[in-house]
């Protein structure tokens, strides 16, 4: 999964102060497939200017294009008016935007879907931020990768300084049930006392909160029969014999250098241009990142597929894709797929069940290619909810807990050495 | 794995980050040499560990070069024991501390009974096993101080340990927190194994004016405190 720069998860880690213990790389280019081989996305002002495939008059309806989407206001009226059509259709209407360059722009968007069921909300909220996402941590990228691993990292340093902070942890036991004590009795010896939940853990442990927290995977909720709706996605991840270094060019003059690249092949481009919706395959996406990300051996690089399932579905199409990849590329001899794996992933359709006071139910995170804000927007409404009676800290601002004893400071005035 | 060095200010100055991890049985000194390291104190009644700490400290190894340790103090309870993997994830380094005057925690007639040493060298294992590849390990025999002072509290015979150390890879010290015994020497000669030098052109390339932490080919999650960004709306389409 790649973090926009504009995410709201990285200024939930800077204040948090966890982002110490973290890494970020730098995601490089965007490249398109057409036919046999892979063009770069132009990834500025100047590269669409300069760009001699692209000829004058259309160049002027893309730069109008991005000027709108682009800007704060402009890009939200947009949505206003024309949130509710497919993509392609507004930017034939509005803009006069060629096929060919829809597509350059459907890639943009990250969508996972259809061209027709990619609507103009999504695909401009998406370019959106996109476009202000690039230059805010350093020239001419937009988005980062955690290093080691991706987002477990995340959960990992989390840990940690929850344990740091003296959080207790409790590992290979889940939760049986909870049950709110309504019991009379004992509002009677504290006026005060607020209800708590009795929580029985798989073990048979029983313990008592103020508050749970937890997704569907968690917390013992009702499933409904939603075998018809879930939504599949087909993954899969690869090891490659080579760094494919030219996929990795510098990003610009004082850019880290890239550790990612993502590489887009259009709906119906892996069947040589199919254009029957019915029959096309959905965009695949396929996101090589380097060694420097500390997933695969140096020298190697390794590639996660990621394409919605559509049906009749198609298991070989990552692979394919994969292999159509290496076939583009002009290293010698050529790349080879040293080892993969792939599996589908369902995700329901995010439930409304009601659960009970002070149990807080997180929504299932979508396996999308990038990070979408309404994950932690999800868990401050349940951190707003739970410290609501209390001093109503500011979500996600820490102080450095360093040192041995908690509240001690361990001041060794070491920072900023270089 | 030097994942973090960047050069200095004066011209040949470096300046490195590594991550250093202590595991080992409850009650050996693992917090005590910490804190000996960090704070040049010791402690006769130090609580144990709940869930980790960690402490910062730096250390000028000559004139140019600058070593900073993340330092993760794990609880050496067993109750924590599955916690440990979180923090000697990406540990550049280890400190493994056994006891040289606890033969074994429990009764002599369990058959199962194990020294600390015992105990440090399923770690050593668990760390080779699973953690990071160039892992520097370092294997340090405490409370030094109270063998100094009563040779028959010895439980555990330096040439035993050393000769594990040697065959398993490992730096070797007896150490005391309490009197600071080969504390610094510990740390420093992990100091001067860590990889310094291999961080490479990549490792410092394209760092621009980012200052602070980062290293390596980090991305500064702080522009404020950095170069100037563009602003928004520079376009990459
Ligand atoms: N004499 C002597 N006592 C020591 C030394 N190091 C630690 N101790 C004592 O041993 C006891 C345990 O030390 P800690 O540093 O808390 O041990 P720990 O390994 O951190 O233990 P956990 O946190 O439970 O894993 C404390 O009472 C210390 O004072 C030493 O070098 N010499
Ligand atoms: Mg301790």
């Amino acid at each position: 999964m790649l973090i926009y720069n504009r995410s709201n998860l990285l200024p939930a880690l800077v204040s948090s102060k966890v982002y110490q213990q973290l890494e970020f790389l730098a995601v490089g280019s965007w490249w398109i497939y057409d036919k046999t081989t892979f063009k770069k996305i132009p990834s500025s002002r100047e590269d669409v200017v300069n760009d001699q495939s692209i000829d004058l008059r259309a160049k002027r309806n893309v730069m109008r294009f991005l000027q709108l989407a682009a800007s704060p206001e402009s890009h939200l009226a947009a949505i206003e008016e024309h949130g509710s059509e497919p993509f392609p259709a507004y930017l034939q209407s509005q803009f006069k935007i060629s096929e060919q360059l829809q597509v350059t722009l459907l890639a943009l968007t990250m969508s996972p879907n259809l061209p027709s069921n990619t609507l103009t909300s999504n695909a401009l909220t998406n370019i959106h931020r996109h476009l202000t996402s690039v230059g805010l941590f350093g020239p001419g990228f937009g988005a980062v990768i955690p290093k080691w691993g991706g987002l477990a990292e995340v959960a990992q340093v989390a840990c940690r300084a929850g344990a740091v902070g003296g959080g207790v942890y409790v590992l290979g036991r889940g939760i049986e049930n909870t049950e709110t004590t309504s019991d009379k009795e004992h509002e009677h010896d504290d006026e005060d006392a607020e209800p708590m939940i009795q929580i029985r853990l798989t073990d048979g442990e029983k313990i008592k909160s103020k508050a749970v927290g937890g997704s569907s995977y968690d917390l013992p909720v009702e499933q409904q029969d939603i075998a018809e709706e879930v939504e599949r996605v087909s993954r899969s991840i690869s090891i490659i014999s080579s760094p494919l270094d030219e996929l990795f060019p510098p990003i610009a003059e004082g850019a880290p250098l890239p550790a990612a690249a993502v590489m887009v092949f259009p709906s119906g481009s892996l069947d040589g241009g199919e254009t029957k919706e019915a029959t096309m395959h959905a965009p695949v996406h396929l996101m090589v990142h380097t060694a420097e990300s500390g997933e695969c051996p140096a020298g190697q690089c390794i590639i996660y597929g990621h394409t919605a399932t559509t049906t009749p579905s198609r298991p070989s199409l990552l692979s394919f894709a994969v292999s159509k990849l290496l076939e583009s590329l002009t290293v010698q001899p050529q790349a080879q797929v040293i080892w993969s794996m792939q599996y589908q992933q369902c995700h329901p359709p995010s439930t409304t069940s009601k659960s009970p006071d002070n149990v807080f139910l997180c929504q299932d995170i979508f396996p999308s290619l990038v990070l979408e804000d309404d994950v932690l927007r999800d868990v401050r409404s349940i951190w707003e909810s739970i410290t609501e009676k209390d001093a109503k800290p500011p979500f996600m601002t820490f102080e450095d807990r360093e040192g041995m004893d908690s509240g001690e400071k361990d001041d060794d005035g070491d920072e900023d050495i270089s | 794995m030097a994942n973090r060095v960047q050069t200095g200010t004066r011209p040949g100055a470096r300046f490195a980050q590594f991550k250093l991890v202590l595991l080992g049985e409850s009650a050996v000194g693992k917090s005590s040499l910490v804190l000996r390291f960090v704070k040049d104190q010791f402690d006769d009644y130090r609580e144990s560990t709940i869930g980790a700490a960690f402490l910062t400290q730096t250390i000028s190894l000559d004139d140019t070069t600058t070593v900073k340790f993340e330092i993760w103090d794990t609880a050496g309870q067993e109750r924590y024991k599955s916690l440990a993997p979180m923090y000697y994830r990406n540990a550049n380094c280890a400190v493994v501390v056994y006891d040289i005057t606890q033969a074994s925690k429990m009764k002599k007639w369990l058959t199962y009974a194990q020294s600390s040493l015992d105990k440090a060298k399923s770690w050593v294992k668990e760390l080779q096993r699973q953690a990071n590849e160039n892992i520097i390990i370092a294997l340090a025999g405490n409370k030094a101080d109270l063998v100094a002072a009563q040779p028959d509290k010895r439980a555990i015979q330096a040439a035993d340990a050393e000769a594990y150390a040697r065959e398993a890879g490992l730096l070797f010290f007896e150490t005391s927190a309490k009197t600071a015994d080969n504390v610094r020497d510990l740390f420093t000669a992990i100091a001067k194994k860590l990889p310094l030098d291999q961080a490479g052109p990549r490792g410092l390339g394209g760092r621009g004016g980012m200052g602070g932490r980062m290293g390596g080919t980090g991305v500064d999650l702080r522009p404020g405190e950095s170069s100037a960004t563009q602003g928004a709306g520079a376009c990459n389409c």
